[in-house]
């Protein structure tokens, strides 16, 4: 019975969720404009400081036990809260991109097309340090690498660069 | 099995109807080389129809034989569509095109394997014919799988910022809404046994009939919508780039600090 329960609490999850998304698209088919402006500003050297593994080194050698791991913590939930800031802003670009690579321009839809593949393995990345960084914060004595998101950052960064210049000259 | 009410046969004789009109659409719309998976399973489904109905008016046996005898094939084609849904939504996305595929098959396997599991744990006993649990039990099995791959993919393509296309949105959503029904309908009619017959063969036919219509409407009202709303415009591209490039330099000053 437990099973056959759970096997109609999915079929209507399913139900529901075909409705939601059916619900947000009409929406977004709706909304002409796509604000570039809700990109939000990135703290690149917040987020730097804290993915250093010198500063880690630092805390951990010059505090307790117990305060390292409540203050390593507290790095993670600000890491966390810059990584989804992130999601956010990939999740404005790739809009904004999506709809330039529909245009009529070729170079201009050739250039979004560029930036899509990198905004989207930006977004990517973002989602993978989002499950690591779950993981550390129930195990704060874990060190985790999240150079690779900021290189990547950094590379979508540059390439976006890259495409204001293409567009404006 | 084959009830008589005007509804059954309404809702039966719709079906090849919504699926010639689908397949129409389809070829009208050029999109037969971009879905040839789904083509087939339209064009299968209305020659089951066919099948189905030279059996009905043979004999119940030959009509129980033709239903069942179809499942498999049903849901080995379902599964395909699925996977070119997959295939054709993250297509255009170089960076991750592998990742569709690898998402789909990670999907099955796990999905596979908790149907088989469930199927183990609650086998539907309230059957006369135990041949018969057990079609019922592998019809829902089959429908929670194909169910669950769209979860998956409808949360993909949220949590990826991927973009559909009308027809791709669609048949997802169609499908999702066939499936899902097929599901509830499967775990009703193998809790309550054979009492629920006339309700199970009505729900199924409802079933199919939405899932249909909201293909045929996708198909029908290609939205080239969504082309001309966010086709941009010179004097948009440059506000944005303007906003842009503020937010740019303002990341780059922060990282020369």
């Amino acid at each position: 019975m437990a099973i056959l329960l759970a096997l109609i609490i999915s079929a209507a999850f399913l139900i529901v969720l075909v409705a939601y998304v059916t619900r947000s698209r009409s929406i977004g088919l709706r909304q002409h404009a796509i604000q570039v402006q809700e990109i939000e500003r990135y703290p690149i050297v917040a987020f730097q400081n804290l993915v250093n593994g010198r500063e880690r080194g630092y805390l951990e050698s010059h505090l307790s036990r117990h305060d390292f791991l409540r203050c390593q913590r507290k790095r993670t939930l600000a890491l966390i809260s810059y990584v989804y800031l992130l999601l956010g802003n990939t999740r404005v670009i790739l809009r904004c991109v999506h709809a330039a690579a529909q245009s009529a321009d070729p170079v201009l839809a050739h250039s979004a097309r560029s930036l899509l593949d990198v905004a989207l393995q930006t977004r990517l990345n973002a989602m993978k340090a989002l499950a690591v960084l779950s993981i550390a914060l129930v195990f704060p004595s874990i060190d985790c690498d999240l150079q690779k998101i900021m290189a990547d950052y950094r590379a979508t960064y540059d390439r976006s660069v890259g495409l204001s210049a293409a567009i404006l000259q | 099995m084959v009830s008589d009410t005007l509804l059954q046969h309404v809702l039966w004789w719709l079906c090849p109807v919504l699926q010639l009109a689908i397949a129409i659409a389809m070829l009208r719309r050029g999109l037969l080389r971009q879905l040839p998976l789904f083509f087939v399973y339209v064009v299968a489904h209305l020659c089951q129809f066919v099948v189905a109905y030279v059996a009905y008016r043979l004999s119940y046996t030959a009509y129980y034989y033709a239903y069942w005898t179809w499942l498999p094939f049903d849901a080995l084609t379902t599964l395909l569509v699925i996977e070119e849904l997959f295939r054709t939504v993250f297509a255009p996305y170089q960076a991750i095109r592998d990742l569709g595929v690898a998402i789909f098959r990670i999907a099955t396997l796990t999905l596979c394997g908790i149907a088989i599991y469930s199927a183990y744990i609650a086998p539907g006993s309230n059957e006369q014919s135990q041949m018969v649990a057990g079609l019922i039990v592998a019809d829902r099995s089959a429908s929670f799988v194909e169910g669950g791959l769209l979860i998956v993919l409808f949360v993909s393509c949220a949590l990826l910022g991927l973009e559909w296309k009308s027809y791709q949105f669609g048949i997802a959503s169609g499908m999702g809404v066939l499936v899902a029904m097929g599901v509830i309908d499967s775990c009703v009619r193998s809790h309550l046994g054979k009492s629920t017959d006339s309700w199970f063969w009505l729900a199924q036919g409802v079933a199919f009939n939405a899932g249909m219509a909201v293909w045929l409407y996708y198909f029908v009202s290609v939205r080239t919508a969504l082309h001309v709303n966010s086709e941009v415009r010179v004097e948009r591209v440059y506000e944005w780039n303007c906003a842009l490039e503020e937010i740019l330099r303002g990341n780059s000053s922060g990282v020369n600090h």
